[in-house]
């Protein structure tokens, strides 16, 4: 069955081409809920009514451009007003806690994907969702902005302060993997 | 200081991308009985909320005009040409006082006599004999007026009307309050029949009287606005992506239905029928990119689809008091001819004329869509109000289903039209 024709199937309610279709994304869907979420339970819940809406609104794809990009968006849409209704904290930027700091080309060879994940996850909340739109989902601090009811500069520094906080930790993750 | 690190961004892009999280097993069910709910009611939101439309007019009619509805402050429902008078004097009216000479509840006699009961009656110091009582011929109007002796000047010189009840109370002289079952009697005012029926209290009008009053014949303008679902189907899989792109050219505009209909009596006292004629409007706007040569201009039409119907129809009356009437209709709508006119896309994405002009007879032919689309069911409530004498307005919230397609066997897609819409009416009652 191809995706044109299971897309075709969940616009008339087949339930077999929503099953198809769940199998196809949910994997890569619940990676990107987590990337959002806090925990697994509230990635799942996420993916759940991201899904629902995918379901729902489906007549409204227009067969143009990538399914899987539409999917995306509206699970990150989903992961974003999940994430709003806690009230997003977004510190101020303070370069001088955080001092620049490269990773070693070594370390990037011998980390895991899911060493990444996990670090990734650690972030405090406004750095992490924003981190995760521009770095993993490619949209610009404009459209931060106005996704999350923040300043462009906002949006900036909350990057800036992520990447420099995730190298820190990678550093410090592989050192203490070679120490032991 | 670079706040970019475009290498980093990549190297994590890079990893994360690729990665795939196991779903647990429970969570396609969850989803799947989460999105079920949801789509029934997206697929369905005109639907429930013509349901809902019914429901609400169902219930208020109910609750504020039938007289068995409990109301809260115990206010009974009032009427069209019921003077407003203070709780005791009505009170007053509708009760008798028991007396010897008081027909007893459950006698052989006549319903006619017990519910001619007068009012202030026998027991009153000037009472008169059973005899004396009201007693409504079956056939006219001729009840008669009890003597309103032992009432106050009040009830004598004017009747006002009392809302009619199934129910007669009586109180006898020591206070004691029997309730006795009058089914079909109505309590009406009638000032003017004469000195001896100046001093009655109430004229009862016997049931077969209030029956015939339902028996009436009406005529009845309406006409509203319609929504209207456009259903399309291929006929073929290789034409399901044309059907795609027509569907996204079209895009439903507000639509009007009216005509003019007789309401006539069929069985009974509640089922009744109304035959007429009717017409129908859809209306559609198509926007679509015309491709000539290099040159692409955006198009619009719009669309038109006329019929003219006889609808055919029966309807029960579940509420019918002097001032609001509540039924159920249903039945078919017969399509006597269909014209339509706009455009709409071919196979090749080029506007094609809903009709041809054929040149020979000069006047228009469908192509591909039909002159007459046949049979339509049709089920609708309405609630009327009294407004004048005989004039009553009313709204009716309906469902209109297409039994067959619109268009031809030779197209490419079958389209079938289902209509829900809200109509306003006006109804003349004819004769007495």
């Amino acid at each position: 069955m191809s995706e044109h024709q299971i897309i075709r199937g969940c616009i008339e309610g087949d339930v077999r081409s929503q099953r198809k279709l769940f199998e196809l994304y949910a994997g890569k869907m619940l990676m990107l809920c987590l990337r959002y979420a806090t925990d697994r339970m509230e990635a799942e819940d996420i993916l759940q009514t991201g899904f629902v809406k995918v379901y729902r609104h489906i007549s409204q794809f227009k067969f143009e451009g990538s399914f899987e990009g539409w999917v995306r968006r509206v699970m990150v849409n989903t992961a974003l007003k999940h994430c709003q209704k806690k009230r997003i904290r977004f510190d101020e930027l303070q370069p001088e806690l955080l001092p620049a700091q490269g990773v070693d080309p070594y370390v990037y060879s011998h980390l895991g994907e899911t060493d990444v994940l996990h670090l990734i996850r650690r972030l405090p909340e406004g750095y992490r969702i924003v981190f995760n739109l521009h770095v993993i989902e490619g949209y610009s601090h404009e459209e931060i902005a106005s996704m999350l009811g923040i300043k462009d500069s906002t949006s900036r520094s909350q990057l800036v302060k992520a990447r420099r906080l995730l190298q820190q930790s990678i550093t410090s993750m592989h050192k203490t993997t070679m120490a032991i | 200081m670079s706040l970019n690190d475009p290498y980093f961004d990549d190297w994590v892009r890079d990893k994360i991308n690729q990665l795939e999280a196991k779903t647990p097993d429970h969570l396609w069910d969850s989803i799947r009985n989460s999105s079920r709910f949801y789509i029934i009611v997206d697929r369905n939101k005109y639907l429930l909320t013509l349901l809902v439309l019914l429901m609400v007019t169902a219930t208020v009619g109910y609750w504020a005009f039938h007289p068995k509805a409990p109301h809260p402050s115990g206010i009974a429902s009032t009427r069209v040409g019921d003077p407003v008078i203070p709780a005791p004097e009505a009170s007053r009216k509708s009760t008798t006082p028991l007396g010897g000479s008081t027909p007893p509840l459950g006698s052989p006699a006549s319903p006619y006599e017990r519910s001619a009961t007068p009012l202030g009656g026998p027991a009153s110091p000037h009472g008169s004999s059973p005899n004396e009582s009201a007693v409504g011929n079956n056939t006219t109007a001729s009840a008669v007026a009890s003597n309103s002796v032992g009432l106050s000047p009040a009830v004598g010189k004017e009747i006002v009307g009392v809302p009619s009840t199934s129910e007669l109370e009586v109180i006898s002289d020591k206070g004691l309050s029997v309730t006795a079952q009058e089914p079909n009697t109505t309590l009406l005012s009638k000032p003017s029949l004469g000195p001896a029926l100046n001093k009655s209290a109430a004229i009862i009008i016997p049931a077969r009287i209030r029956e015939s009053s339902k028996r009436k014949i009406y005529w009845e303008a309406f006409a509203g606005p319609d929504h209207v679902v456009h259903y399309i189907k291929a006929t073929s899989t290789q034409y399901e992506g044309y059907v795609r792109q027509v569907k996204a050219t079209e895009s439903s505009y507000p639509s009007f239905s009216m005509g003019l209909k007789a309401d006539l009596p069929l069985l009974g006292e509640n089922w009744r029928m109304q035959a007429g004629l009717r017409f129908s409007q859809i209306n559609e706007e198509l926007n679509y990119t015309y491709v000539q040569g290099n040159k692409t201009t955006l198009k619009y039409s719009f669309n038109t689809y006329r019929g003219l119907d006889l609808p055919i129809l029966t309807s029960y009356t579940l509420i019918h008091s002097q001032q609001l009437e509540f039924k159920v209709s249903g039945g078919a709508l017969f399509n006597l001819a269909s014209w339509f006119r706009g455009d709409v896309l071919d196979t090749n994405y080029q506007p094609m004329a809903l009709h041809i002009k054929d040149e020979s007879k000069g006047t228009p032919q469908s192509n591909v869509w039909k002159n007459s689309i046949g049979t339509s069911l049709y089920s609708s409530v309405t609630l009327y109000d009294q407004v004048f004498p005989k004039v009553q307005v009313g709204i009716e919230p309906y469902l209109r289903y297409e039994l067959s397609p619109v268009n031809r066997a030779v197209s490419v897609y079958t389209e079938r039209f289902v209509t829900t819409g809200l109509m306003f009416n006006i109804r003349f009652q004819l004769g007495q």
